[in-house]
């Protein structure tokens, strides 16, 4: 046998190119790709009216009695403190004595701490998880159908993980029907939405209206997404692909059937959002389903394993702010939290670090100029 | 207390004094009552504005509103010599004039604006606000100040010097009588005897001058066109046509340009242009706004940048666009500059395949000739035969019903051509829409707010149609028909001389437009040089505007 030398092979190689290079050209024509931006963003909900048996949990005022009891402040000192607060004028957080309290309830080595940076070191409120059966998502570990997952009420799909559902459920800011959004998710994404660089979902194929397989490409533009005077996401804009070569590895095989275009081979996702609520948006088992409606939007399903600090950062940044106002107890979100993690076990601490999870967001056409990743082109590649 | 009150009451009489004493002073020569009058025309507020920029800097703000235009004719520029001033529409004029003046006379900006300096700030000088005032008004009244009317501003100016103890508001003040006087806000074609034709009148030379600068710059003359005014040089042949020249060639010959088009296109109705958000989500103000910039940019490119063919309007496929239109337009357009900073305008030309082309596809044709929450072949082809090719198309009879046209949801005429052939069935509806509707529905492929589509209600879109028996299957062919018409060329050259003239053309203006036509096809039908011949020609400085006789059809069609 013959062995030919290395420099042979690359003259034979060098030979072939025009060949290869025709080739890959014609392969390269023959797709068309399509991108479209986010334009709007928030968990997956699926709530129904007394979906939460004996009621949801208690809201900020009624929270605060059961948070001084906690602290060991007796009826009689509680009432007296609710009263000395009602009394006072507020808006000085910072010396207002039941804001105090309550900012820094956690407790680490018997002294107080902030209690949404060491939310473990608060108390456990005994916040309630739903308990709903249809949840939106993904049959994420591949299980099939167990005793504690979901079935998704549209796709039909069985053995659908989203503790997350669990966690949000019973909590009035978080609960509400899928296309709606609940007055947390909404609250984020309008805290977003004209700030943070638009997200991007460009879905590549030989036959896009017909079938067959695809590559989808997660990724984020240079500019926040535009909108028109009445307030609906604007179509076909132009948008330039942000070259930070960190979102670059977001590009997934998939399929276009019957109309719905999903992944078939769930990867790692790591997507930089907006730095103050939601500054790192990464997943394990990426996951995702997309289908286009009616008015020529992309309505699409993300699921996959979520770091619970990640998600924790949107109720803990803004503290007390997220407690009055959009995110039920963020101590006892956190609890809920790590009793719900359902992946990536700490070995340390034999926690999960992780959790399932669902988020809907829409998407509208859009083009998208490409950018030379940060690094070079070679950066990213299908999982 | 009661000083002062009386001094600020003197000063009111004396500022509306000066109002009065302003009004137009007729030379000896003028014609008497009953006789035809040499016309006045209204600025209109884009020469409002540009005059006050380029007598004071364009950092000078209005801060006012203008009373609408009229449009007489398809023209705001023939309208403007029948609209008045209302009482309301006064007090906005005084309104803008006391915030120019005072921006003028600020002390932040006074060393710049005014000539001289008084011997005393608190008091009257009657040198140093003569200087100012003579000066400047030169600029606004577009001729040199009288004797008379200097004298009257300057003693306004120290009457309110003395009151206020303060002579810049004094001469701010008079500034603002200056700026209120319907020496400024009309254009006033003065006359004076002509001595080459015993008891003819003609246009004083500063007429003349004020009717070309108004004609090619949409402004006041600059300093070398009156000064060739003073010195006499418009009655002479080469005066005149090098002052022409000269014009022609200047960089402001582009403002000229933009306020002929958009008076002839009717762009200004894109402000008040309103669409259902519902149906249209990306139409808006800004949108809209952008669409009368594109139109604008387009036609400054080829009629004067390239020097083109005025007829390629309606079939080249260069334009500008910004990022909104372009969404619009679903055309990828990249803004490579800061997040949150405004769209910039790009040169863009539509790919060959692409179905846009021409002015006729533009969102400020399409968009401004549909209705708010549908298309209109109909309204789309009047206004293609009155204001592309100056055809009369006339008025819908009473009492029509118009409930298929209008049923854009009906299950069994689902398209626009379905709708209306349905409502021809009407023959009294019949004649006129054959005139419109079979160029309009050319364009169906442009819903109303000019995004492209292929189908209307789930029905592929039939855009073949014929104008004068020339067939067309799409928007462009059309276009190729509109550049091939002849009365395409007629009525620009129509347009632009009624523009120039201020009035309608009329029957006796036939000879000097046919002329006009045919130098203007055979020169490669370039507008600029359309406008040198107008400028150029003796029937554009005509003293007498001849109102248009009744059952005139205008010439050249």
């Amino acid at each position: 046998m013959v062995r030919k030398s290395p420099i042979t092979s690359v003259r034979a190689l060098l030979a072939l190119a025009p060949l290869l290079l025709a080739w890959v050209s014609t392969s390269a024509s023959a797709e068309e790709t399509r991108h479209f931006v986010m334009s709007k963003f928030w968990h997956a909900a699926n709530n129904a009216a007394d979906d939460c048996p004996g009621g949801v949990n208690p809201k900020y005022p009624e929270l605060v009695p059961i948070n001084l009891a906690n602290l060991g402040y007796s009826a009689r000192e509680i009432a007296a403190l609710l009263e000395r607060d009602a009394a006072s004028e507020g808006g000085d957080w910072e010396n207002d004595e039941l804001t105090q309290i309550l900012f820094y309830r956690a407790r680490i080595n018997g002294k107080p701490a902030n209690a949404y940076m060491h939310p473990l070191a608060v108390k456990d409120p005994g916040l309630k998880a739903w308990g709903g059966k249809m949840a939106y998502g993904f049959d994420l570990d591949g299980k099939g159908e167990t005793p504690t997952s979901f079935t998704d009420p549209e796709a039909g799909v069985k053995g659908v993980k989203h503790e997350l559902a669990r966690v949000y459920g019973c909590n009035d800011q978080f609960r509400a029907r899928l296309r709606d959004g609940s007055a947390a998710g909404l609250f984020f994404w309008m805290a977003i939405k004209d700030a943070a660089p638009a997200w991007t979902i460009s879905i590549t194929g030989e036959n896009l209206d017909k079938g067959g397989p695809v590559t989808i490409k997660i990724s984020r533009a240079m500019e926040p997404i535009r909108y028109n005077g009445n307030g609906t996401a604007r179509a076909d804009m132009s948008y330039r692909a942000d070259p930070d070569p960190r979102t670059a590895n977001n590009v997934y095989a998939g399929e276009v059937k019957d109309g719905l275009i999903s992944i078939t081979r769930p990867g790692p996702l790591f997507m930089i959002q907006e730095p103050l609520l939601f500054p790192l948006f990464t997943m394990h088992q990426f996951n995702a389903r997309m289908k286009m409606n009616a008015s020529g939007v992309l309505e699409v399903l993300i699921g996959g394993y979520q770091p619970i600090d990640e998600i924790y950062h949107f109720c803990g940044s803004a503290n007390m702010e997220a407690e009055k106002n959009f995110c039920a107890e963020p101590p006892g979100i956190y609890h809920l939290l790590v009793r719900h993690a359902d992946y990536d076990r700490d070995p340390a601490t034999g926690r999960n670090r992780a959790i399932s999870s669902t988020y809907y967001l829409e998407a509208v056409p859009a083009f998208l100029e490409p950018t030379i990743p940060v690094g070079g082109a070679s950066a990213g590649g299908t999982q | 207390m009661i000083k002062a009150l009386r001094r600020a009451a003197f000063a009111k009489v004396a500022f509306a004094a000066v109002i009065l004493a302003s009004a137009p002073a007729l030379p000896a020569s003028a014609p008497s009552a009953g006789e035809p009058a040499a016309p006045m025309r209204r600025l209109t507020p884009e020469q409002y504005a540009n005059i006050i920029e380029e007598v004071f800097g364009n950092s000078v703000e209005l801060g006012g509103r203008f009373e609408p235009d009229m449009r007489v004719e398809h023209l705001n520029e023939v309208g403007s010599g029948k609209v008045s001033v209302s009482s309301t529409g006064m007090a906005q004029y005084n309104a803008m004039a006391r915030t120019v003046a005072k921006q003028v006379t600020h002390p932040a900006n006074r060393h710049l604006m005014i000539p001289c300096t008084p011997a005393s700030a608190k008091a009257a000088d009657d040198a140093c606000a003569k200087q100012f005032l003579s000066r400047t008004g030169r600029l606004l009244f577009r001729r040199p100040m009288t004797e008379r009317e200097v004298g009257i501003y300057v003693r306004a100016a120290n009457v309110a010097t003395a009151s206020t103890g303060d002579f810049y508001t004094g001469l701010s003040l008079s500034l603002s009588s200056v700026l209120s006087s319907p020496q400024f806000l009309f254009r006033q074609a003065t006359i004076e005897a002509d001595p080459d034709n015993k008891g003819q009148v003609r246009l004083d030379s500063f007429a003349k001058a004020t009717r070309l600068s108004f004609f090619l710059w949409n402004s006041m003359p600059d300093e070398e066109l009156l000064v060739a005014a003073e010195k006499g040089e418009l009655r002479s042949r080469r005066g005149l046509e090098r002052q022409v020249a000269r014009m022609i060639a200047s960089p402001r010959l582009e403002k000229g340009v933009r306020a002929f088009f958009a008076d002839m296109f009717q762009l200004d109705d894109l402000a008040s242009l309103s669409k259902d958000s519902t149906i249209y989500p990306k139409y808006d103000a800004v949108v809209a706004k952008n669409a009368r910039e594109q139109t604008l940019r387009t036609i400054l490119d080829l009629v004067v940048d390239q020097k083109g063919d005025y007829r390629d309007l309606f079939r080249t496929r260069k334009t500008y666009l910004t990022q909104a239109l372009a969404s619009l337009y679903q055309v990828k357009l990249i803004n490579d500059i800061p997040n949150g900073s405004p769209d910039t305008w790009q040169e863009f030309t539509f790919a060959p395949n692409d179905p846009r082309t021409g002015l006729l596809t533009h969102l400020s044709f399409v968009g401004l000739h549909s209705h708010p929450g549908r298309t209109s072949a109909t309204l789309r082809g009047k206004a293609l035969r009155e204001i592309v090719m100056c055809q009369k198309v006339p008025a819908p009879p009473d009492a029509v019903d118009f409930a298929v046209v209008q049923d854009t949801s009906n299950p069994v005429h689902r398209t626009a051509r379905d709708r209306l052939t349905a409502h021809q069935a009407n023959p009294v509806c019949a004649g006129c829409h054959k005139l419109t509707d079979p160029m309009g529905l050319a364009l169906e492929n442009f819903d109303g707010s000019g995004a492209f589509r292929t189908k209307e209600n789930g029905v592929e879109i039939d855009t073949a149609g014929q104008l004068d028996n020339v067939k067309f299957n799409n928007a462009a062919e059309l276009g190729q028909a509109v550049y091939n018409h002849p009365a395409t060329t007629s009525c620009v050259v129509n347009r632009l001389a009624a523009y120039g003239l201020g009035r309608p053309v009329v029957l006796s203006d036939r000879e000097w437009i046919g002329t006009l036509t045919k130098e203007f096809a055979a020169k490669g039908h370039i507008v600029p040089a359309l406008m040198q011949a107008i400028a150029t020609s003796s029937t554009f400085f005509q003293a007498e505007a001849r109102p248009p006789i009744t059952g005139e059809r205008e010439a050249g069609n």
